[in-house]
């Protein structure tokens, strides 16, 4: 086996992975911190990508700095989202299945939106770099992937700073974990509910900019993207921040893996295999403990 | 918190329940009388929508036209047209409904080819003729005597213009070394008859033959395959999204073989819009075309430049407007609404579409039609056969821009 | 200090506690004793503001409680160590103690509390890196104490302390209790252990599916024939 196709297709695997556990780590979060699973999370990246797109054909911004701007926006679409539509169902008897039903339908009608602002064809987001490579030896770095992966890496560590080290952040585990006794010293369910469900729409934002750099997309694309996000959740563990970012990297070297040493049309069986062999025999994902 | 597996599972549910719940109303509906009702299913939204529309948008074309001359025997035209939501089965229902609930005049071809190829039998069962794209070679060899091709969009027959001009290459000029990466499916595979029988005939080795399933998130262990196989032709036999994904990986992996062949994906009015330079040199076929000379071409051209603003009508543009062409003619010719004696005459006449001429064979189909095609500036040109050759062809391809 | 009038509180169709009336004054360590379910936990969850009032007042310090939230309540001082210790288990120990101190009103003096914190149970200086779900049960105990010292309390409301310890455990944690009210901390002592809890404090209350049976001054209690043959075994 060749030493090149090897380290390239990990690299570039390696790199797309990261880019899956940026998508995925709000949906994660959504899941493990308020039982909520949200559907449209990809329908939201969709909608970075689809801004970002727009900023760049008509205003020239960059993409990075498109992923810079879609965070607040996103977090400010999204607390008033959580007040209109989540915040509403929190008091369902099964908040999980209801709030399946209802994001799904939110999915829709984001998927309608955009096809009508956006047109169905698809698009592709390309800056100048968008098929460029930075050569080091033999190797070649494509351009789109060091971002997302300089992109992923920045958001997950600072979701993970942020989760770690700030009162707030402390507060979203920590309501998690033991609602009523966070409540006790002084933690509003529903401020914090509201924080971590804006903060994971806004890095869904920054995951969907990311991922349009490597694949084009169409309005009804976020379909496909959901399927990445449970792959990165189910291997990650529910909640769980690190673990995300593992699961990127797990099932990055798997699919580079895989590229370089079976045929092409069994890299999909195998990604998607794991996602069933984690889900039988290891449904908590790859850590025991739980935690960040 | 533990993870419930019955989260995921439960998902998949309630999509499939919501799904199928997802009301089925035709997108216009007008009431049968007088006029001549021209009915079926086309996908007016979902993955095809983009096409469905395009196609729907050439139909009325035509109508409008045909109905400022007077209409067709002397009635005008109207269409019903049910939106399949890009779903199969739905095309099937529809096309059985438009017959026997409806009870519509004439029947329309449907997209994409395997809606066509489905909806074929049911045409066959009640008797109507079916004027389609099929898709491929499958859909004509079912032995229907009522569905025609008009044009059929070929996989099989896809490269052949591109071939037809390889060959005029001088041999040592040739490519000699072939990857052919071909996505999974009935369309992506037909395209593999045509690209058999040419290396053999030409000397190019195959050296590379895979296959993937969509969606193909990375092409860079493609790309890299390829390159390390000095291989100096590439087949790109897939659709947008991952010819899209190809092109970037062999653009910033530097690989440059002397030509590209992509296979359905370039054919999209996007590649040229979104990929701009780095979608140019791409070699691939059409079964029509807004270049060609025959008649009809240059009004069509004009009315999308009007109202779409657009330099050439899109191709599912030309396919909804020459199946209407083609049923036209045999209407004309049979003189009556009698599905048996449309059909008879289609099979003995010939049709003058925008297309060329045709005359159809027993399966329905005509000769094969293909006209090699290469992106040349952003702009879609005829390469072969030479008489209707818009540009000379670039090749080899130059080396990507950095 | 704080006063509980007449409180109703239901569970649905249940009544969990029925015109409960009971008085704390600034100082005091007051116990309440009483069999599994006889609304002890209720009672300190309804002064919480974790339950709803059907029925009757709380006041504190010349003002209604009814309808606080548990999360606003926290900052007049009313501070509850819940039975069951109910840590954030995959926090570490530190963190723990953080999460006391979050309320504006100490978040400030939050490093300052947790050396008070640490100089008074140095064992969990020790353990200030593992995971809170990874300590012993008088460890646990001891951390959940500690999280309620860096909320200030005023009142501090400990539900079951010494429930699941070791006799060893359980006498140290009574013993910090007592220190504590010492420094001047209101205590509201829930406990099943009702010979030592009657031992540490002046003042009882004893409920009985829901209903203030008795009360009086902890000695009298110990006295009393019914306590003696309920809660002491004699």
């Amino acid at each position: 086996m060749d030493a090149v196709l090897i380290f390239q297709s990990l690299i570039s695997g390696i790199m797309m992975g990261m880019v899956y556990a940026l998508l995925g780590v709000g949906f994660s979060l959504t899941w493990g911190v308020m039982h909520v699973i949200h559907i449209s999370h990809g329908a939201f990246g969709l909608l970075g990508a689809y801004a970002a797109y727009s900023l760049l054909q008509y205003f020239g911004v960059d993409p990075i700095a498109s992923a810079a701007m879609s965070v607040p926006l996103l977090f400010l679409m999204a607390c008033g989202l959580y007040q209109l539509l989540i915040r509403p169902i929190t008091r369902a008897k099964n908040i999980i299945m209801a709030s399946m039903i209802l994001t799904f339908g939110l999915a829709i009608i984001l998927e309608n939106i955009m096809a009508l602002i956006w047109k169905a064809d698809p698009r592709v987001l390309t800056p100048a770099y968008s098929s460029g490579a930075l050569i080091v030896g033999p190797f070649y770095f494509q351009y789109p992937h060091l971002v997302g992966f300089g992109l992923s890496l920045v958001g997950i560590t600072a979701l993970y700073l942020f989760l770690k080290k700030t009162y707030t952040g402390m507060a979203v585990r920590a309501a998690w974990q033991q609602p009523e006794a966070a409540r006790l010293y002084g933690v509003n369910l529903f401020q914090i509910s509201m924080i971590t469900f804006a903060l994971a729409v806004s890095t869904a934002g920054a995951g969907g900019i990311c991922l349009a750099l490597l694949n084009s997309f169409e309005p009804h694309s976020h379909n496909l993207w959901l399927i990445y996000l449970f792959l990165v959740v189910i291997v990650g563990g529910v909640g769980n921040v690190i673990g995300t970012a593992l699961a990127g990297l797990i099932i990055g070297v798997i699919t580079g893996l895989s590229m370089a040493f079976l045929p092409f049309q069994w890299v999909n069986l195998v990604t998607f295999g794991l996602l069933m062999v984690f889900l039988i025999f290891r449904p908590h994902g790859i850590f025991k403990q739980e935690g960040l | 918190m533990k993870v419930k597996r019955g989260n995921f599972f439960s998902l998949l549910v309630i999509a499939a329940i919501i799904c199928s719940f997802t009301l089925m109303t035709p997108a216009v509906g007008f009431s049968a009388g007088k006029p001549i009702v021209i009915g079926g299913s086309l996908p007016l939204t979902g993955a095809y929508a983009e096409t469905g529309q395009w196609i729907e948008k050439g139909m009325r074309f035509w109508a409008d036209e045909i109905n400022s001359k007077g209409g067709m025997l002397g009635r005008t035209v109207e269409f019903k047209i049910y939106d399949d939501q890009s779903d199969v089965g739905k095309a099937v229902t529809f096309a059985e409904k438009a017959i026997t609930v409806d009870k519509v005049d004439l029947l329309f071809g449907g997209y994409p080819g395997t809606a066509a190829r489905a909806v074929m039998p049911v045409a066959e069962k009640h008797k109507f003729v079916y004027v389609s794209m099929g898709g491929h070679m499958k859909s004509f060899e079912q032995g229907y005597t009522y569905s025609f091709g008009a044009p059929p969009l070929m996989g099989e027959w896809w490269y052949e213009g591109f071939f037809h001009w390889l060959a005029t290459v001088p041999a040592d000029k040739r490519p000699k070394r072939a990857a052919v990466y071909t996505i999974n499916n009935p369309v992506g595979l037909s395209l593999m008859d045509s690209i058999n029988r040419w290396t053999k005939k030409l000397n190019i080795e195959i050296v590379i033959n895979e296959k993937y399933n969509a969606p193909l998130t990375d092409a860079t262990a493609l790309i890299v395959k390829a390159k390390q196989s000095r291989c100096d032709i590439l087949f790109a036999n897939g659709f947008f999204p991952d010819g899209v994904t190809t092109m970037k990986a062999a653009k910033a992996l530097g690989y440059n073989p002397k030509a590209i062949v992509q296979g359905i994906g370039s054919v999209v009015p996007a590649w040229v819009k979104e990929l701009g330079k780095d979608g140019d040199y791409v070699f691939s076929g059409t079964c029509l075309s807004g270049q060609l000379s025959y008649p009809g071409n240059d009004k069509l051209n004009a009315y999308v430049k009007k109202t779409y603003n657009l330099n050439e009508y899109p191709l599912y543009f030309g396919f909804g407007y020459s199946w209407m062409q083609t049923l036209e003619q045999a209407v004309a010719g049979a003189k009556v609404l009698d599905q048996t004696k449309i059909r008879d005459w289609l099979k003995a006449n010939k049709v003058n579409t925008i297309a060329g001429p045709m005359t159809f064979d027993k399966r329905g189909l005509p000769e094969p039609i293909n006209f090699g095609t290469q992106i040349i500036n952003g702009k879609v040109e005829l390469i072969s056969p030479k008489n209707v050759q818009t540009k000379e062809p670039v090749y080899p391809k130059p080396a990507w821009e950095k | 200090m704080l006063s509980v009038e007449n409180l109703t509180v239901c569970y649905g169709q249940m009544k969990a506690l029925r015109s409960v009336s009971i008085e704390i004054s600034a100082g005091q360590m007051v116990a309440l004793i009483g069999a599994n379910g006889s609304g002890k936990t209720t009672l300190l969850n309804a002064i919480s503001g974790l339950v709803p009032i059907e029925e009757g007042r709380i006041i504190w310090e010349d003002q209604s409680l009814n309808g606080f939230p548990p999360d606003k309540l926290c900052r007049k001082g009313i501070i509850q160590v819940p039975e069951g210790r109910k840590l954030f288990p995959s926090m570490t120990v530190e963190e723990n103690l953080i999460m006391g101190a979050y309320h504006p009103n100490v978040r400030k003096k939050a490093q300052e509390s947790l050396q008070k914190v640490f100089s008074s149970f140095p064992r969990l200086a020790d353990r200030r890196r593992q995971f809170a779900g990874s300590l012993s049960g008088g460890e646990q105990q001891m951390v959940a104490m500690g999280r309620a010292l860096m909320a200030k309390p005023r009142l501090l409301m400990l539900d079951e302390p010494s429930l699941g310890l070791s006799p060893k455990a359980a006498a140290e944690i009574f013993e910090i209790i007592r220190e504590l009210n010492k420094e001047g901390i209101t205590i509201l002592l829930v406990s099943q252990e009702v010979m030592q809890t009657l031992a540490i404090t002046t003042y009882g209350y004893v409920l009985e599916n829901g209903v203030l049976v008795l009360q009086g001054d902890c000695k009298q209690l110990q006295e009393d024939p019914k306590v003696k043959t309920s809660y002491l075994g004699m």
